[in-house]
């Protein structure tokens, strides 16, 4: 049990393990699709914005070298000596100072000239900061002082990274300087919340491009950002998109968990876009990373966009869903799987319990059959109607080779019980007695004996012995009594039978008359007595002596036994008197059967003495007649037949 | 001497438990310049005293010079950085406050002048009122000493001529650059930076007690005003000369009496005048 416990257990487990693995990357593969849809449209509108602000730039650009005035004095600048610089810097201040707050309010955070050498002229957002040479530190400059191209993008600078759009400043020829028109991102952020209004972002800019590049003293408005240490922002007292993020709750928890996602710091690492799905507070977030490249075309930072993403959590509940449907079937899978498994180990178990219980008792059968066939009793099973066994003493004792043999001659070992009235037989089965069986265990166990002719024709005798071998089988055992049997007859014999003539007794007579008169109302017949005596037999004895008087009386017992039908008695009343007790339909009947024993004894010729006749007294009655009313009549009728004769009949 | 040790010990313990800050402090900076670079100027500060005294600092930013004031006597600032003539008022108003720090100025003087500034090409109108370009009313350098020195080198009355407060001293010499004024007042140090856009320096006023970082009495204890006077005073030159132009030229300890000589006695206008 344990042991299928522990499969189903560990089977559960690895198939759960599988489909929570394949759901959670299927899932994740959905949900990376929508951070990439996301991610494409982020790009698409930064590009928008920053594509916007080229033109703008291009526009002031354009706006500024058409202004023969400041190309004059750009022009001065560049051959004056310093005291005029100063001045020419700011006639230029002066000059151009309202296209800077135009530019303003179109989010342009820096105008800058910049001198031929690369160097900060006039800074319109710190006027009084200037001649620091910007040429090494900042690509661009260098590009559009040496190459005398445009360049823009995303750049560090000394004050504040931004996106720049640098132009060359050149006059007839005349290489004047560059002009840098600088976007923050301020601006850049809330052009990007007017397309995604439910999305905040924020920028992250490498130390490289921000911090190493800015003035010392300007190092204190960035910080290291929440994401990594080789990340700067703004410092959130003078940046107000850093300010808002600061204070924005949702978005320090979405860090958090953000940073938290395994693998986070090798994605932040490759520099590459790539976005962040959330699930907070059952809202589904997004957290894009679009990476920003310098103009020297090197990473430089992220844009971090926080967007509010429903569809997360709905795919996210679909998955789900989906597992805990696809882990509960494979659960039940393999708990049927496991029940069948085991049904089928415990059926072959049982089979194999089965086939050793069929052996062993197979086994216990030959035993008890051998055992039983070692018995001199004829032992059979029987259901009393049918029979499946019989020992080796039954074929034995009534000749047959096998059970086969035996049934094709006979049902029933019933069948061969000998109809006789000291032993039981199938005519002694009563009404409601479902068979033989139930009959003889009905039976006082005395009683219970049959008797049955052996294969020579022999009867004997067998004492029978009922157990039940099952519930409905009987195992019956016939042990053979004859010979005790013989003994019980002989000794009956000699209580109730006369010596010499074999008839029954006056003792028989006086022991059985009340059950035959009984029998006999029983079976509505009437009991009648047939008393009749020799005629002169005293004449015999005296002619012929007491012996061969003797062989008359014995010879009359036995012609008249042989006439008597089965429930007739001839009894010895004394002397040369009998009397016979036989069940009649009528009176008629009784005086013609003592007719027909008349005539019978008138008609036989007796050794010696030859004829001789008898005289008959006949009486019958019913329940009102007392046995010694019907004897007294019977005496006075063979009174009347011997007053009237002799051979005769009277009734 | 054992006695003393144990004593010396106990005073010890005492100061460092006096000196705990168990709420963060506010402190409001001199609009003298925009926001950012008026807040910009006192960080590094702000992380040195947080660093050393596990203090937070929260900047309390006010733009006219009469909110410090008022926050002050309110007792919702308790650091300020002020010029002499806010001191002053302040005090008048508010004797709970007390100068802890000089913060000094490139001669390495906590002392400073305030001059007039203008655009070297243009020249100072006599056929209509001149237009200054003035700081805040409560500005040391701002209707009161602008107004002396007007007075002192061209004869102006100040009083009598255009002027508006532009909030910043900065402001005050951009406005003069872009040339919507003819002139402007401003600290020294400031107006200097301007020459490199040829703007030029035509009146000095004498040297100033500093501008100094004031502590309010009634929001901080003795010690804690100790503790942070220490504090800076500990600071560097290798520290403070990387810190912005506010700072790098290091501190010195603020004497109270020196701004008594500071001279209430000229009415300023809290509005400008112009046509």
């Amino acid at each position: 049990m344990i042991r299928y416990i522990v499969a189903f257990i560990v089977s559960a487990l690895i198939g759960t393990a599988l489909i929570a693995l394949y759901f959670h990357s299927a899932c994740a593969q959905k949900i990376d699709a929508i951070g990439e849809r996301l991610l494409l449209k982020t790009h698409a509108f930064y590009d928008a914005v920053i594509s916007t602000h080229k033109i703008a730039a291009q526009k002031d650009y354009n706006h500024l070298i058409s202004n023969p005035e400041a190309m004059c004095l750009l022009q001065s600048f560049k051959y004056a000596d310093k005291e005029d610089q100063a001045l020419i810097r700011g006639e230029l201040f002066r000059l151009m100072y309202r296209q800077y707050d135009e530019m303003k309010v179109l989010h342009v955070r820096q105008f800058h000239l910049h001198t031929h050498k690369g160097e900060s002229l006039l800074r319109f957002h710190i006027p009084y900061e200037s001649g620091d040479c910007l040429m090494e530190l900042r690509t661009s400059i260098r590009k559009a002082n040496t190459e005398l191209i445009s360049v823009s993008g995303f750049e560090g600078g000394r004050i504040f990274p931004g996106y720049r759009y640098i132009f060359p400043i050149i006059k007839e020829g005349d290489h004047l300087g560059s002009v840098e028109f600088s976007v923050a991102f301020e601006a850049i952020e809330a052009e990007l919340k007017s397309f995604m209004p439910q999305s905040d972002f924020q920028l992250i800019m490498t130390k490289e491009s921000s911090f190493d590049a800015v003035f010392t003293r300007h190092q204190r408005l960035l910080s290291p950002s929440l994401w990594s240490e080789a990340y700067y922002v703004e410092a959130s007292d003078l940046s107000r998109v850093n300010r808002e993020i600061k204070s924005n709750s949702t978005i320090s928890r979405l860090t958090a968990l953000a940073k938290a996602t395994p693998g986070f710091e090798k994605r932040l690492q490759r520099h590459e876009r790539f976005a962040v799905p959330i699930v907070m507070d059952e809202e589904g977030y997004m957290v894009l990373f679009e990476a920003i490249n310098n103009t020297d075309n090197e990473h430089a930072g992220y844009m971090v966009g926080f967007t509010q993403e429903p569809m997360i959590r709905a795919v996210k509940r679909e998955y789900q869903s989906y597992f805990f449907a696809t882990a509960t079937a494979l659960l039940l899978m393999l708990l049927m799987a496991s029940m069948i498994l085991r049904q089928y180990r415990r059926s072959q178990r049982d089979q194999k319990s089965l086939e050793a219980l069929n052996v062993s008792l197979h086994q216990a059968n030959e035993r008890l059959e051998r055992f039983i066939n070692l018995q001199r009793s004829i032992v059979i099973l029987t259901d009393g109607k049918r029979f499946s066994f019989a020992n080796r003493s039954f074929y034995d004792f009534f000749g047959y080779e096998n059970l086969q043999a035996f049934l094709e001659q006979h049902a029933c070992i019933c069948e061969l019980f000998v109809e006789h009235e000291s032993f039981f037989s199938l005519s002694k089965v009563k009404e409601g007695e479902a068979h033989w069986i139930e009959s003889l265990l009905n039976l006082p166990a005395r009683q219970r004996i049959v008797s049955m002719h052996d294969a020579q024709g022999h009867p004997h005798a067998f004492a029978v012995d009922i157990s039940h071998y099952d519930e409905t089988i009987y195992l019956v055992d016939f042990a053979d009594i004859s010979e005790t049997m013989v003994e019980k007859l002989q000794l009956e014999s000699l209580a109730t039978r006369d010596q010499l003539t074999g008839a029954f007794n006056r003792t028989f007579f006086y022991a059985s008359i009340e059950t035959i008169h009984n029998l006999h109302q029983q079976n509505g017949l009437l009991t009648c007595i047939l008393f009749f005596d020799i005629d002169h037999f005293k004449a015999v004895n005296d002619t012929h002596g007491h012996l061969v008087g003797d062989n008359v009386l014995q010879v009359l017992a036995a012609l008249l036994s042989a006439k008597n039908r089965k429930n007739d008695y001839l009894i010895r009343w004394g002397g040369e008197e009998f009397l016979i007790v036989s069940g009649t339909v009528s009176m008629q009947s009784g005086i013609q059967k003592a007719e027909h024993l008349r005539a019978l004894v008138d008609a036989h010729s007796f050794e010696i003495i030859g004829h001789l006749t008898c005289s008959f007294g006949v009486a019958c009655g019913d329940a009102y007649h007392t046995t010694e009313t019907l004897i007294q009549r019977a005496d006075e009728k063979l009174y009347e037949a011997k007053a009237a004769g002799r051979n005769r009949v009277c009734a | 001497m054992r006695a003393w040790l144990i004593l010396f010990i106990l005073f010890n313990s005492a100061l460092a438990s006096g000196a705990e800050f168990e709420r963060p402090i506010t402190f409001a900076p001199l609009p003298m310049k925009s926001k950012e670079r008026s807040i910009e100027a006192f960080l590094p500060l702000i992380d040195h005293l947080r660093e050393h005294l596990d203090v937070t600092v929260i900047i309390h930013y006010k733009s006219p010079y009469g909110e410090i004031l008022e926050g002050f006597e309110a007792q919702q600032i308790d650091l300020a950085y002020l010029g002499p003539l806010p001191l002053s008022l302040l005090k008048k108003r508010y004797p709970h406050v007390v100068p802890i720090i000089a913060f000094n100025q490139h001669n390495g003087s906590s002392r400073y002048r305030c001059v007039l500034s203008k655009f070297k090409k243009d020249r100072l109108p006599t056929d209509r009122p001149l237009k200054v370009a003035l700081t805040q009313p409560l500005s040391t350098c701002g209707y009161y000493m602008t107004q002396r020195l007007l007075q002192e080198h061209y004869g102006i009355a100040l009083e009598t001529e255009h002027f508006d407060y532009l909030m910043s001293h900065t402001n005050a010499l951009i406005e003069t650059l872009k040339g919507n004024f003819d002139i402007a007042g401003a600290t020294e140090e400031i107006a200097e930076q301007f020459h490199s856009l040829g703007m030029e320096t035509v009146a000095y006023s004498d040297a100033l007690p500093g501008f100094v970082l004031v502590a309010n009495t009634q929001t901080l204890s003795p010690v804690q005003i100790e503790a942070l006077k220490q504090s800076i005073l500990s600071i560097k030159p290798e520290q403070y000369t990387t810190w912005g132009e506010t700072l790098h030229h290091g501190f010195s300890k603020a004497d109270p009496h020196e701004y008594d000589a500071i001279e209430l006695d000229v009415q300023i206008p809290m509005k400008g005048r112009m046509p």
